[in-house]
């Protein structure tokens, strides 16, 4: 009995904690915020006929969408493949405002200014932030570990692809509607360099809560932007080789940044995967606060699954402003004709991180050719996991049924016991004569 | 080797003086190596033969594991038919090895039993090599279901002459020795194939040369055949000596005697599945846990994973022993299953250094499995012994292939989290059926969870009243 005992009390303080975590859910299960989306592609490009051409020429492309609400809470978002891929948010209060693009100016050496708030009376630029990624980078990982910074690996073992140097599909002139904007590129130069393969960035707006249908499952907001990152049929340089992608984290405020590493018992909606990684722009100030947001994990083939996983690697943050290239890079980008010249800002905080995909022994990027990386960019608190009903039913009724029966059986045979002691003191003669026909 | 050939040399003279068998000891056989009666003889012939005779079997069943990249090279065959050759020898194992039992209690005995399924095990790997020989994957296929059907039942003959030999003197630590032999069997195998078919690559490439280095495997399986052709000749020659009475005709089991198999049997049967199926199918999956959520790398997450095995390996005698000197096996079946559950727990919850969760797994497992198989031997009758291990064997496959199945649908579907909540439910399966186990016990004279010493004394006692029956 003091086994079974024994075996209650630690089922049971994890189920009260569990319930404690039900009721924190259901406290905390605020009402969702809604948002109406209105994408353009190639905004304003009546007014800028000749300039918006030779963009759409460079493969310069250009979606703006305001994500907005009743009370004119807005977010903007600027989709760009202005010099390398670029997403910039925007939140305005106050009164209704839209982003306006002087292509003329934006695609002049200097486009400083050219991206600004139309009609501002009463409207408050509340936060603004970007994300950009500069750079991919593959290299040889000759002793399979998946790690950028291995001590191992030389110079030659490297080969950085300017994104300014690939040329981005065109997209086309009209939206349609889903708010889904994808950048693909199949040319990378210099043009011995380039092959069949094929790059991809694809934007996914959300208007209100919800969860990814597909694996890693990230929860979204109405703050929230999703996107997939998808490198297939690349033919690579090395049989061993390896990809990452360098991103910059570009912030209207003066903050440390940092990459926060969120662990999790619970795996349920993407198996495999323990550890959520938000990359706040301003962890101090939540509401003053961009986040890129990801899960350490990456898949090897289109259909996505617990198999085809490898994992994902981000490095210490890193500060740009003296790096020649990754300046440039940055003002190539239409950040440039948001923030201005984000390097001499002092109210402009500036860090870029590699994320690294493979882990030693997946086979490296040849074993499947194909590599897709999924995240999310948004305002404010980055949106966090929580155990699911389903699971607590399963986990209470896995353990609890169990452990009921144990304590009621124990109770019983207890029960029985003590009322058949007595007896069985009494018929204590009996209990030998019982044993005494099975001899004879 | 030199056991064995120690064995051939002593067991001559043995044979010369044969047919005054039930007299004086002569020779040989009056000193300690070879009188059955003594301690030297049985643990350090016996015993060492008993947990050899499934060595060979061990160690082909792990062959393809052990060359699994050069095999699927060398036969182009992918990870599914690759796979297969384990599916072929387990599935077939969910019924045969019950009947295996039955055939060694009913027609052959344990020796010639053990012999028989030896000649299988053997028959199968060298048709397994010969299939790899001539680049065919249904021969070797076939092979190893013939593997399976001796390799299964083997180890049911195994189990029935240890409770032969050991009933009552030390049969926790020989189920805990078995166990670990089992371990060293694949380990070897795991450590030696593949540096012999590199050896091999040297002269011969491709598929015939992983026939050839299958072949050695098959070697492996004659040397267990062998001792096992000893073992027979040993324990026919102790029947003799030591007058083991032999069963007689209508003591012999019914196949419809299963049904009267007293319920703890089947408790215990039922514990076997329940808590076989929470450890095994979570190792199998437990590589990428490990690397995921405590974010070792692939090698210390190979480590951690086989923690287990190699813990069990050298804990499982030493824990058998100490239950031998201790008596109580319904406790210590508890105690494992309670650890195991914590165990589950600490690894589910918790971020706890996944290396301490392991070990203290390895240590509860092989306090289990040394505490739960000899019990079958103190509720079930030695005529129906066979039977009754076969049908645990049977339940355990049974139980281990469709949750191993089970498992991989469940992470693939809701993660870790909720797989280990499934292994716990089914410890608790087994905890329920470990506590009805001791209150039957308790109510119906506790001979299962007696102390070593009550049980010794019981013991005596029995022997001194049928020793006054006969007078």
């Amino acid at each position: 009995m003091a086994i079974a005992a024994m075996n209650k009390s630690v089922p049971i303080l994890k189920l009260t904690t569990l319930w404690i975590f039900v009721w924190i859910m259901v406290f905390t299960s605020t009402d969702a915020l809604k948002r109406k989306l209105q994408t353009n592609y190639w905004p304003n490009c009546k007014d800028f006929q000749e300039s918006c051409n030779i963009a759409r020429s460079l493969g310069d492309n250009v979606v703006y969408t305001k994500a907005s609400t009743d009370q004119n809470d807005n977010l903007h978002y600027v989709f760009s493949t202005i010099g390398i891929p670029t997403v910039m948010l925007a939140r305005t209060t106050g009164a209704d405002a839209d982003l306006y693009f002087e292509w003329d100016q934006l695609m002049s050496n200097d486009s400083t200014n050219s991206v600004f708030l139309k009609n501002t009376k009463g409207v408050k630029v509340e936060y603004m932030y970007a994300v950009t990624f500069t750079q991919l980078i593959e290299y040889n990982d000759t002793n399979d570990h998946a790690d950028l910074t291995n001590k191992e690996l030389e110079q030659k073992n490297f080969i950085f692809r300017d994104f300014r140097n690939f040329f981005w599909k065109t997209l086309p002139l009209m939206s349609n509607g889903d708010n889904e904007i994808v950048f693909n590129s199949t040319t990378d130069s210099p043009a011995k360099q380039s092959n069949n393969g094929s790059i991809s960035f694809s934007f996914k707006v959300h208007e209100n809560d919800g969860r990814s249908s597909e694996l890693p499952a990230l929860v979204y907001s109405a703050n929230v932007t999703q996107f997939d990152f998808v490198l297939a049929n690349y033919t690579p340089s090395f049989s061993k080789s390896r990809f990452a992608l360098e991103a910059v984290l570009v912030s209207l405020t003066d903050s440390q940044m940092s990459i926060n590493e969120v662990d999790s018992i619970d795996d349920e909606y993407s198996p495999g995967v323990f550890q959520i990684n938000n990359w706040l722009s301003n962890p101090k100030k939540q509401h003053i606060s961009g986040f890129l947001q990801w899960k350490p994990v990456s898949y090897l083939s289109e259909s996505r699954s617990r198999k085809s996983a490898t994992k994902v690697k981000h490095y210490k943050l890193a500060d740009i402003s003296d790096r020649e290239l990754s300046v440039e890079q940055v003002n190539s980008s239409i950040v440039l004709g948001l923030f201005g010249h984000v390097f001499e800002r002092k109210d402009v905080t500036v860090k870029a991180s590699n994320i690294s995909f493979g882990l030693s022994g997946d086979g490296f990027y040849l074993e499947n050719n194909y590599t897709v990386w999924s995240a999310s960019i948004g305002y404010g608190q980055p949106p966090a996991d929580a155990l699911s009903t389903t699971v607590i039913i399963i986990i209470s009724a896995g353990l609890g049924i169990p452990v009921i029966l144990i304590i009621f059986g124990g109770i019983y045979t207890i029960f029985r016991r003590t009322r058949g002691r007595s007896g069985y003191q009494a018929i204590n003669n009996g209990s030998i004569n019982r044993s005494n026909p099975q001899v004879n | 080797m030199g056991d064995q050939k120690k064995e051939e040399t002593e067991s001559s003279p043995l044979l010369s003086s044969g047919s005054s068998m039930d007299i004086e000891l002569q020779g040989c056989g009056a000193t300690p190596f070879c009188n059955p009666n003594s301690f030297v003889h049985r643990y350090f012939i016996v015993l060492v033969l008993i947990c050899f005779l499934s060595f060979g079997s061990y160690f082909c069943y792990d062959n393809p594991a052990a060359l699994q990249d050069t095999m699927i090279n060398d036969l182009d065959i992918n990870e599914s038919k690759f796979m297969a050759f384990y599916s072929f020898y387990s599935w077939p194992n969910v019924v045969l090895c019950m009947f295996g039992g039955y055939l060694i209690d009913r027609v052959f005995g344990v020796r010639l039993g053990a012999i028989i399924f030896s000649i299988f095990v053997t028959c199968g790997q060298v048709l397994f090599a010969f299939g790899s020989l001539l680049d065919s994957y249904a021969v070797m296929c076939l092979g190893r279901f013939v593997f399976g059907i001796g390799g299964e039942s083997l180890a049911v003959a195994q189990n029935t002459y240890a409770v032969k030999w050991f009933q009552g003197k030390a049969l926790n630590m020989v189920f805990g020795l078995q166990l670990s032999f089992s371990r060293v069997g694949s380990t070897v195998n795991m450590n030696v194939m593949q540096p012999i078919y590199d050896y091999i690559d040297q002269s011969t490439h491709g598929y015939k040369c992983l026939g050839i280095a299958l072949f050695v495997g098959a070697f492996m399986c004659i040397f267990s055949l062998i001792l096992g052709i000893i073992l027979a000749v040993l324990d026919k020659r102790a029947d003799n000596i030591l007058k083991r009475k032999n069963v007689a005709s209508e003591e012999m089991i019914k196949f419809r005697d299963i049904l009267t198999f007293p319920f703890p049997f089947w408790l215990i049967s039922v514990i076997c599945v329940a808590y076989y199926v929470a450890v095994f199918p979570f190792i199998g999956l437990g590589l990428v846990f490990f690397e995921m959520k405590f974010g070792l790398s692939p090698t210390s997450a190979n480590a951690v994973n086989s923690l287990v095995y190699i813990v069990s390996a050298v804990a499982s005698p030493v824990f058998g022993f100490l239950i031998d000197r201790s008596g109580k096996n319904v406790f210590w079946v508890l105690i494992g299953i309670l650890v195991t559950l914590a165990c589950h727990m600490l690894l589910a919850f918790t971020f706890l250094n996944p290396y301490i969760a392991m070990i203290i797994m390895g240590l509860s497992y092989s306090v289990l499995a040394s505490a739960l198989w000899p019990m079958v031997a103190l509720i079930i009758p030695a005529h129906q012994l066979g039977t009754a291990y076969g049908i645990m064997q049977a339940i355990q496959n049974l139980g281990l292939a469709v949750i191993s199945l089970t498992a991989g649908i469940v992470v693939d579907k809701n993660g870790y989290l909720i797989l280990e909540v499934f292994f716990m439910a089914w410890l608790c399966l087994a905890l329920i059926a470990g506590v009805l186990l001791y209150l039957w016990d308790a109510s119906n004279g506790g001979k299962l969870n007696l102390s070593a010493k009550i049980r010794h004394l019981e013991d005596a006692k029995l022997a001194a009243e049928s020793e006054k029956a006969l007078q």
